[in-house]
């Protein structure tokens, strides 16, 4: 059984947003209102944080792309009265969102603040039309969201490879952002494997991961010379 | 650097909820056409992927459009297309927002009311264009052709040529482009004879050191650029960024040097002293190659002063240091670093010259690439060969389009300034005010927005209002198209056809196709089958001239000339650039096409076509100066400044050039005007704070304010959606009792704003920065009323020999907003 995990290059990123870009595209995430937005309901699965080192002129500045971490051991999941957010065997943490009743303990619970609470009525295709991928459905009003690892593609790809009879091959199951992103600084992949890209990268002496600390053993690895 | 949970929860917090609603909801999104509705609702679902090329900046990408049963649902980076090799900019991913954009104007249309009043009327395709032709064609008769000008933005090869044939045909001189990028090269062709931009050998390069360049955010190509910047993680090259606010560049940079606005060029000549003085440069490319390094005599043996002697005698680091605010141990230091690392490169950009002395600057920045020898070879400057395209079909003028033809300009300035610009939005628009030398009767905007990007507002206003025909190509009405009289939409770059070549800058010969990965979906029509359609209405030699029915045909007859050429590849998967020099040099070519049906099949279905192999050249073919060489001497600029005080009538030569030189704002005097050197910004020195802006990414030039995502990841980097900021240092900040988000005045001596605070450690003290794009007061309604136009409390100044904007020339006084 494959494990998927994720590995951010951090000294080849530049911080230019395309994966937040391709992220809210490729899941059909609601665009919130200004004043909303100024209010911090902007939704984005994954996120860029910026913080500065340093004091000037010899400042320092460090872009972290962010998605979910989908932790080995999610506190998330222990904290939702109505087991809607769950972790499955290959290691992707989802998130049921009929099963979900807005109560955001999840969101308190995630160390990395990755969940997102959706204040947006979904737009279905009847009332109006902003469903662009029509492999992704929308979400209700009220519910947590989060990133899936576009668990979504995982699906075809599967599928594609059982018709096939063969497994799935290292670099066939990427997420939009790493799809898209210009500096080739996201690399995905099955970390179990000993051969894949992922697996090689993690164990670089570069790699470290946010917080290891807390023991929630997340599965997105950042590479950096500064750490 | 650690990260705490106290960095997560930061980002989830608000603003206080005090903001006004501003009257946008996001219902409707996008408007998607009833019949796609029911398509995508029943349809089978059939996938199928179309190559063409984004069109959403000039950058040239390669984008991969995703249809489910022929309807676009996604766009992704064209993984073979060799400009961006599947990267995307967040903008670029956009795509299909620009598309389903409800507030798209659906065929032409008329304005009945006073501009900005929102009242049109819909007209027909053909009621529309015979008016316009029958317009032409009376301004033609009456001997007025010239009083015709069309004013477009960035539109390069086949569609430029387009423009220039109707207009050389129609006979007026006046095709102006105003653009982020207009007049940019005039500093290369004082040095080097030509105004090609020159291509940087990033790959090979060890050491890049960026005048205010920030060619990861705007520029020609930022994708093209960041995954050169993403290889170079691993090769170690190093990046040095100057200028005063820590850009996208800046923070990824090796290392970022914070400079006062406006002396870029005293530093570039302070880097050049250490190199003189410490012999670092390249002696035997300076002895062969360069005119005007050591002292000379001219023909009359009157003696002149040399770079050399000019730095060495005025840019010492003490100086330098007094000038640009750069400790002198850190000029040294990064000085060293570029003459030892070899090869490296010198390269300016807006920061440098979009002030009032940026042409020296540039120059002053392009002559340390003199200095060590950089030209024509790996890790250096080279220019790029164009693509073999077929010779276009002749242009035929009559006897009124020759005498039209002959016309002066309209934006030839009255009075001396200018002199070297393609295009000066100033003095286009004071001689449109004043009549001179002509009155202007009608006028075509295509694609541009000089309204919004310009510093002369008002003026321009008066200008757009004062001329009896403006007919615009807008597909979204902008703050400009709102003074047109007619609009006639463009196509959507998704559903028309045009090419995307040699993209300026960019390290290889290569066309990109744009192809219709989806029928119109309004009554629009392409501009470049619109003129061909006025041109037939027109008549004689006009119609003569545009020997196709459609642009598409001059597309596909160009690209006939490529084919023919046997040269380059279709850009596929597993051609890299050194696997076609290897081919190229055993005699090979990678040609899997016996027919030009066939290459153009394949040309669509890959996207483009590309050549990474340079013909060999030689230098003095590089330098197309009179000297043949590089000029730190430019040659070109003192004929156009001796022609000008000849051909001002006045008692003596000396007291000519005095009043000339004056009027350029040149205080420089002697050989050293012709001589890169440091020109003092005119800065009005009783207001403290010095006011810059910047591009982002998600909104170049303000041209993507339309689109709601785009709107939403404004501020991303600072949490400001759908709004502007300026960005203040920390310590000015707390010195002016200025918080994290309070709201702030901004005073210049003209006018004044409010906006909000962001504070930033990555910014000079003296410095404010405002980003560009925002302000918008029509454009649709996600731009309508969002943030504020810093352009509009600037001083409306320019650099006085190539006409650009000088967007760092204003300072500003800043105050707490109560």
């Amino acid at each position: 059984m494959p494990k998927w995990a994720m590995v951010i290059d951090l000294d080849k990123c530049t911080g230019c947003g395309a994966c937040i870009a391709a992220c809210k595209l490729e899941n059909n995430i609601a665009i919130v209102a200004p004043a909303e937005a100024q209010n911090g309901r902007v939704m984005f699965w994954l996120d860029i944080i910026s913080s500065y080192e340093g004091e000037y002129p010899a400042v320092k500045v460090n872009r972290i792309p962010k998605p979910c971490f989908h932790c080995d051991d999610p506190p998330c999941i222990k904290v939702c009265p109505v087991g809607a957010t769950y972790k499955n065997e290959e290691g992707l943490v989802g998130q049921i969102y009929h099963r979900c009743i807005g109560c955001r303990y999840c969101m308190a619970a995630c160390p990395y603040t990755s969940k997102v609470f959706n204040w947006e009525k979904p737009r279905w295709l009847d009332d109006t039309y902003s469903c662009f991928n029509p492999d992704v459905s929308l979400r209700m009003v009220g519910v947590v969201e989060k990133c899936s690892f576009c668990a979504h593609r995982l699906i075809k790809i599967k599928e594609n490879a059982a018709q096939e009879k063969r497994a799935i091959r290292d670099g066939e199951y990427i997420p939009a952002c790493m799809e898209n992103c210009p500096a080739d600084a996201i690399y995905f992949g099955d970390i179990d494997n000993k051969e894949s890209v992922v697996h090689n990268l993690a164990h670089n002496f570069r790699a470290y991961r946010i917080m290891e600390d807390l023991g929630v053993e997340p599965k997105v690895y950042y590479l950096s010379k500064k750490f | 650097m650690e990260i705490t949970r106290r960095d997560f929860i930061k980002l989830l917090g608000g603003i206080s909820s005090t903001i006004a609603l501003n009257g946008c909801t996001l219902d409707d999104v996008f408007e998607i056409p009833e019949k796609f509705i029911n398509r995508i609702k029943s349809g089978p679902g059939i996938e199928k992927w179309k190559n063409t090329i984004c069109g959403l900046c000039p950058g040239g990408c390669g984008i991969r459009v995703r249809l489910i049963d022929d309807i676009p649902v996604y766009v992704k980076g064209n993984p073979t297309y060799p400009v961006n090799q599947g990267g995307m900019c967040p903008l670029g991913l956009n795509a299909l927002h620009h598309l389903y954009h409800p507030d798209r104007i659906k065929g032409p249309i008329k304005r009945i009311g006073n501009p900005g009043s929102n009242k049109w009327e819909a007209i027909s395709w053909d009621e529309t264009l015979k008016f316009i032709a029958d317009n032409l064609v009376k301004l033609r008769n009456e001997g007025k052709s010239h009083q015709v000008a069309f004013l477009g933005y960035e539109e390069r090869g086949l569609m430029h040529q387009h423009i220039k044939r109707f207009l050389r045909s129609y006979g007026s001189p006046n095709y102006f482009q105003f653009s982020p990028n207009q007049n940019d090269t005039i500093p290369y062709l004082l040095v080097q004879g030509n105004s090609k931009v020159p291509s940087y050998d990033f790959l090979n390069a060890k050491l890049i050191l960026s005048f205010g360049y920030n060619f990861l955010e705007g520029g020609y190509s930022p994708i093209y650029y960041t995954k050169l910047y993403s290889h170079h993680r691993e090769t170690q090259t190093i990046y040095i960024q100057i200028e005063p606010r820590m850009s996208l560049t800046g923070s990824n940079a090796n290392k970022w040097i914070p400079i006062r606005p406006g002396t870029y060029g005293a530093l570039a000549l302070g880097i050049a002293y250490v190199l003189i003085r410490e012999e670092l440069y390249n002696k035997e490319f300076v002895k062969k190659y360069t005119f005007g390094f050591d002292d000379w005599t001219d023909f009359n043996g009157i003696k002149h002063l040399g770079f050399k002697n000019l730095v060495l005698g005025n840019y010492y680091p003490e100086r330098v240091t007094e000038i640009t605010g750069i400790p002198s141990s850190t000029i040294l230091e990064i000085a060293r670093d570029f003459g030892n690392t070899q090869p490296s490169i010198a390269i300016g950009g807006n920061g440098a010259i979009d002030n009032t002395n940026g042409t020296f600057s540039m120059m002053a920045i392009h002559s340390l690439n003199a200095l060590i020898g950089n030209f024509e070879k790996n890790g250096g400057i080279f220019s790029i060969d164009d693509p073999s395209f077929s010779k276009l079909p002749e242009i035929y003028e009559d006897l009124i389009a020759k005498n039209g033809n002959k016309q002066e300009r309209i934006d030839k300035s009255q009075d001396e300034k200018f002199f070297l610009s393609t295009f000066s939005i100033e003095s286009f628009t004071n001689n449109i005010l004043s009549d001179k030398p002509y009155p202007l009767s009608m006028l075509f905007i295509y694609n541009g927005n000089p309204l919004f990007e310009s510093l002369n507002h008002s003026e321009v206003t008066k200008a757009l209002q004062k001329i009896p025909l403006i007919i615009s190509f807008d597909s979204i009405r902008n703050e400009t198209s709102e003074y047109a009289h007619l609009i006639l939409p463009d196509h959507t770059f998704l559903e028309t056809w045009d090419e995307v070549s040699n993209v300026p800058s960019v390290g290889f010969t290569h066309v990109g196709i744009q192809q219709p990965v989806i029928d119109p979906l309004y009554d629009t029509k392409q501009v470049g089958d619109v003129l061909i359609n006025l041109a037939k209405r027109i008549g004689g030699m006009v119609a003569e001239s545009f020997p196709f029915e459609k642009y598409e045909d001059f597309l596909k007859n160009s690209l006939k000339g490529i084919y023919e050429s046997g040269k380059g590849a279709i850009t596929s998967e597993g051609v890299k650039g050194l696997w076609l020099e290897y081919l190229h040099q055993r005699g090979w070519h990678i040609g899997r096409y016996n027919s030009f049906e066939e290459f153009w099949d394949q040309l669509l279905e890959n996207g483009g076509w590309w050549n990474p192999i340079k013909k060999e050249k030689t230098l003095d073919k590089f330098f197309s100066t009179t000297s043949g060489k590089f000029e730190f001497y430019s040659t070109r600029l003192k004929n156009q400044i001796e022609n000008l005080v000849e051909k001002s009538r006045g008692p003596k030569f000396s007291q000519n050039m005095e009043l000339i030189l004056n009027k350029l704002n040149i205080t420089a005097r002697g050989d050293s005007i012709f001589l890169p050197h440091h020109e003092p910004v005119p800065y009005n020195q009783d207001l403290p704070l010095h006011l810059v802006t910047f591009n982002v990414l998600t909104n170049p030039s303000g041209r993507a304010a339309h689109l709601p995502l785009m709107q939403e990841m404004f501020g991303y980097m600072v949490r400001q959606y759908w709004d502007s900021w300026i960005e203040i240092n920390t310590k000015t900040a707390s010195e002016l009792g200025i918080s994290d988000n309070s709201w702030v005045w901004v005073e210049s001596s003209t006018s004044s704003i409010k906006v909000r605070a962001k504070l930033s450690p990555a910014i000079s003290p003296n410095v404010v920065a405002i980003p560009f794009g925002l302000g918008h007061t029509s454009y649709g309604r996600y731009a309508r009323n969002h943030g504020i136009n810093p352009y509009s409390i600037m001083r409306n100044t320019y650099d006085c020999i190539n006409g650009r904007s000088a967007l760092e020339g204003t300072k500003v006084k800043i105050s707490k907003a109560v």
